[in-house]
């Protein structure tokens, strides 16, 4: 017999953001734009960028029973997000994907999905940063998105990128003329 | 003489301290072009659902171990 329609079994609604626990779900309202954008700038792709700080919340949960409370929790999302976001790029690299240049895969980006996000993440200065951040070292782009996070100290940036604090200070001023460089000819 | 050429020597370097940060656009630095693209730049609505989505399938994380458990490996 078939149930009418005002009586059929509704699944349940899938766990929204407010379901985390409390003290997850403050360290995701804290924590999650800083996550995204460092995801976005190092990946070139909001999709990829969503999935890859998906992994790495989950990946914090997961080890929350190993993180030593001695080190900032920020600084210790930051290595994370840079571990996976290095190793995503280097698989892509092995298995030889990346064949188009990155403003087609920027273009095919924008086209994929017609969301408000993907208009507003598309807009002109994330264009262009995305393209000046492209053409920098990985070392570069990381230590300029770093200490673009007025929160973190060279020394935590230092700890973050495995090298000392004065090397941090050297490199960024070559990294902040290669990006005023690389910027200036985007416009 | 001295002072005065003190004085333009920092002119001088503070002219061409402003002239390198001024490089990118209307933006003072790197740093301040990157802040304010982060800040116009919104975490996806469905991220923390997906989050939410995915940790109710896992377990409890373990408890933090205390010093003497790190230090032991027990």
């Amino acid at each position: 017999m078939e149930l009418p329609p005002d009586s059929a079994p509704v699944p349940p609604p899938p766990p929204a953001v407010d379901s985390l626990p409390a003290e997850f779900a403050a360290l995701y309202e804290t924590h999650s734009k800083q996550v995204f954008y460092l995801a976005l700038r190092l990946l070139g792709d909001p999709t990829l960028a969503e999935d890859a700080a998906h992994d790495v919340f989950l990946k914090a949960w997961r080890n929350l029973g190993n993180f030593r409370g001695d080190a900032d929790i920020r600084t210790w999302l930051y290595r994370i997000t840079l571990n996976h976001c290095s190793n995503l790029r280097s698989s892509w690299h092995a298995r030889n994907v990346h064949t188009q240049s990155d403003d087609t895969v920027i273009e095919n980006a924008a086209g994929a999905s017609e969301s408000p996000f993907r208009d507003v993440e598309m807009s002109e200065l994330g264009q262009r940063i995305q393209k000046a951040l492209d053409e920098l070292p990985e070392e570069y782009r990381v230590l300029l998105l770093l200490i673009a996070d007025q929160e973190l100290s060279y020394d935590a940036v230092a700890q973050i990128t495995h090298q000392t604090a004065d090397a941090v200070r050297g490199k960024l001023h070559r990294a902040r003329k290669a990006f005023g460089t690389a910027f200036r000819k985007t416009g | 003489m001295n002072t005065r050429l003190q004085q333009q020597q920092s002119a001088q370097a503070s002219h061409s301290q402003q002239s390198e940060t001024r490089q990118v656009g209307s933006f003072e630095n790197a740093e301040d072009a990157l802040r304010a693209d982060r800040n116009q730049t919104p975490v996806p609505n469905s991220l923390g659902d997906r989050i939410a989505e995915s940790l109710a399938n896992e377990p409890q994380p373990a408890a933090p171990k205390s010093w003497w458990q790190r230090l032991f490996g027990s």
